[in-house]
Parts: C-alpha cells; structure tokens; sequence
C-alpha cells in the first residue's frame, strides 16, 4: 500500500473514533501531522500533534500542545526533560511535553495512529490521577 | 447500561490492568471518555464502545 493511500486510512479511521481528529496536510504541505483535541473524563480538554515525517517506518512523536502541562506540584513538565516514570520524553522548543508510547523495538508498520492516539488518551487519564494524588504514570500504566 | 466513568474508577482499573488483573478499559468515541469494567461487571457496554484494555497492558515505552 502506498503512503498517500495509507494516510488516507488512517485519517478515515481517525475521525470515525475520534471527533475532530484529523491529519492536516494529506494532500501535501509542509506540516504533515495529525491534530485534534482530546477531553479527559473529567471534562478537561487536551491537544495533541503528531508529526507524520517518518510514519510509518518509526513511531511518531506525540506532543501535547495545549495546555502546558505541569507536574502535580505546579512544575512544568517541559523543563524535566526525559522522565520514563512519566512515560515522557523531551519536549520540543514549544515546552510541548511528548508522551512516549511505542518503543522502537515494539513499533511496526502495521501500528495505527488510531492505536497512538488511543494510547494519548489512556496516558491524559492516568496523567490527571497523578495531579490529584501525586503518584508518577508508570503507577498507573506499566513500562513495556 | 455499565458506564463507570469516574475517574477514580479509571484510575484503580488502570492500576489494576498494570498489576494483571482481569479490570477491562473501553473507549466510549460517541462521549469521548473511558469506561472502566470490573471482572464482576454484568451489565451491557455501549454498543459503540471500543475495547482499550490491550493498550493500556501492553505498557509504554520506558524512556531514558
């Protein structure tokens, strides 16, 4: 299957499971992404962008753009680069936090984005029971 | 109809997903939120739901 007819999968199987998801630029352009806007269980509203430049050869990134998001004590997360007891790696130079889901040796060309962003859902849930009682992620969901 | 949505239910069935316990989690895309569903729960899921307990046992990465 090609790129163009993958992505185009990809972005159907999106929007069916996920309101106002997206992937921007599917017909060319310099931001090749997907965008959309999570809402946790407690009414909180996330937005994550994933960056398709290497999809599906290696997992994408995932970034959490709005809000900044700090830690329990009132610490941006941005600052604390790497925490694998967050699930988090670096974030960008927008103090976009970016969740790490999918490590390299389990990622296949077969993972949907529909899997990537179903797992930035699980992550927003178990990241607002850290800010109500102070435990880390990995508390909540295992390492792989 | 089952819908235990709170999110403190969410979080002792992640918790207990992690630790291999048989809590089932299910993604609900008409409300957009989690359903949690313990081993004991009998009453009918959304139709509509899609199963999310795979995903959240297989783990994340563990960076660093």
């Amino acid at each position: 299957m090609d790129l163009a007819r993958r992505l185009q999968l990809e972005d159907n199987l999106l929007r069916r499971h996920f309101y106002g998801f997206r992937i921007q630029d599917l017909q060319g352009g310099p931001n090749l992404g997907v965008v959309g806007t999570l809402t946790t269980n407690s009414a909180r509203r996330y937005s994550l962008w994933i960056p398709l430049e290497r999809f599906p050869g290696q997992a994408p990134r995932m970034y959490v753009v709005s809000p900044l998001l700090n830690d329990h004590k009132g610490n941006p997360l941005w600052e604390q680069g790497v925490r694998s007891d967050m699930h988090l790696l670096s974030a960008n130079e927008h103090r976009h936090v970016q969740i790490c889901h999918y490590q390299d040796s389990h990622w296949s060309i077969d993972v949907t984005l529909y899997k990537v962003v179903m797992k930035g859902r699980i992550w927003l849930e178990a990241y607002e029971s850290h800010l109500r009682t102070g435990n880390t992620i990995d508390y909540y969901l295992g390492h792989m | 109809m089952a819908s235990n949505q709170d999110p403190k239910e969410i979080s002792k069935a992640l918790v207990n997903i992690r630790e291999q316990e048989d809590d089932e989690l299910y993604f609900d895309p008409k409300t957009g939120k989690l359903v949690a569903r313990s081993p004991n729960e009998i009453a009918p899921l959304d139709s509509d739901s899609v199963p999310a307990t795979e995903m959240a046992r297989e783990g994340f990465f563990r960076a660093g």
